[in-house]
């Protein structure tokens, strides 16, 4: 039976923290052993007081790497223990813990990488706003440009991968705003990735990290990380 | 360039190069670290002490006083300085990021270590 570990980081999420592991608990298993860590990535609010009061599975970093570095120690843990599917979930309640034995199925079936996406199919009504959107599309084109692959929510941090990216990962795993530059290191090594349709719900709780001026900011980021990535990661070709 | 000047510049780098001794001795800097600096004041006095040498040299490069040459290389070796340090800061994240995951997962291992006692 073929064990998956979900990897929550979890920043200032002290109202949402429980509910999101009850939901991956409430999963119905029948092929796969289901396990979690959640990331506390120094979190500033009472997120580690609700973790060690409801006996939560959980990792304290002493301090705040921000999400690539949480999600990293949760693949470094994946690692340690010998999972065989290594599952992101984020901990807003954002993403909808329905969909992971569709992820693990995907990747049983022989994908590298599944993503969640909220872009294929007409499952997810939350599909973000305009301007977001705008830029998740430039990304996408850009990616489709240097990968040759057109991945849709690129920006998607639900995600499952085998035991070979957790290894990878495990190692290297960029440190902030990470999704779209290791798609585009995974997609240059030739790794089979698959988009399957999601349902992604609005956030009730907490900031997202992406806003206003920052956004600007983060595209430039972003687009730079695509191309260094593209450059620097060697292919089979 | 007048000698006033050279005299005060002189007189800079020499405090300046007392204060690095000063905290290598009370162990805040790293003597690694401090050569390079000690090799900047050390430069910025031989060409402070060399100006009528440099003259001819000012002038052929195309400079048109000796001590706009002495700031325009001054500065380009600070640049020098700063990228270093960028880079060895760069490396230093990498490290410190390295660690705390390290840290993070062995607290948990300990944890449940404990719990089984």
């Amino acid at each position: 039976m073929q064990r998956v570990l979900m990897i929550i980081p979890a920043y200032n999420e002290e109202k949402s923290i429980l509910s999101v592991v009850e939901n991956i608990k409430k999963v119905k298993t029948k092929d796969f052993m289901l396990d979690y860590i959640v990331v506390n990535d120094g979190s500033k609010d009472k997120t580690r007081e609700v973790l060690i009061k409801n006996k939560l599975n959980f990792i304290d970093l002493p301090c705040n790497l921000g999400i690539g570095g949480a999600v990293q120690t949760g693949y470094k843990y994946a690692f340690y223990h010998d999972y065989d599917i290594a599952i992101q979930f984020d901990g807003d309640n954002q993403h909808d813990a329905s969909f992971i034995p569709d992820l693990v199925t995907n990747i049983k079936k022989g994908n590298d990488l599944v993503i969640g996406s909220r872009f294929v199919g007409d499952l997810s009504e939350f599909k973000s706003s305009k301007l977001r959107r705008m830029g998740i599309n430039l990304l996408s084109g850009i990616i489709k440009i240097c990968t040759g692959v057109k991945i849709y929510d690129v920006t998607s941090g639900y995600r499952a991968c085998n035991k070979k990216l957790i290894s990878y990962f495990a190692n290297n795993y960029p440190v902030d705003y990470p999704e779209p530059d290791s798609l585009v290191q995974v997609l240059k090594m030739k790794y089979k990735v698959r988009e399957i349709p999601v349902i992604m719900h609005k956030r009730k709780t907490g900031k997202s990290s992406i806003n206003g001026f920052k956004s600007i900011y983060y595209m430039i980021k972003v687009i730079l990380a695509i191309i260094i990535a593209d450059i620097s990661t060697k292919g089979d070709d | 360039m007048s000698i006033r000047l050279i005299i005060f510049l002189i007189i800079f780098c020499l405090v300046f190069g007392f204060y690095i001794f000063y905290n290598i001795f009370k162990r805040k800097l790293s003597l690694q670290y401090s050569l390079m600096w000690f090799s900047y004041i050390i430069l910025m006095i031989i060409a402070l002490i060399s100006t009528p040498i440099l003259g001819s040299i000012t002038n052929f490069i195309g400079f048109e006083v000796i001590s706009n040459m002495i700031f325009f290389f001054g500065f380009i070796i600070l640049m020098i300085i700063s990228f270093v340090l960028t880079k060895f800061l760069s490396s230093q994240k990498e490290k410190i990021t390295t660690l705390t995951q390290e840290v993070g997962i062995l607290k948990k291992e300990l944890a449940k270590y404990h719990e089984k006692d």
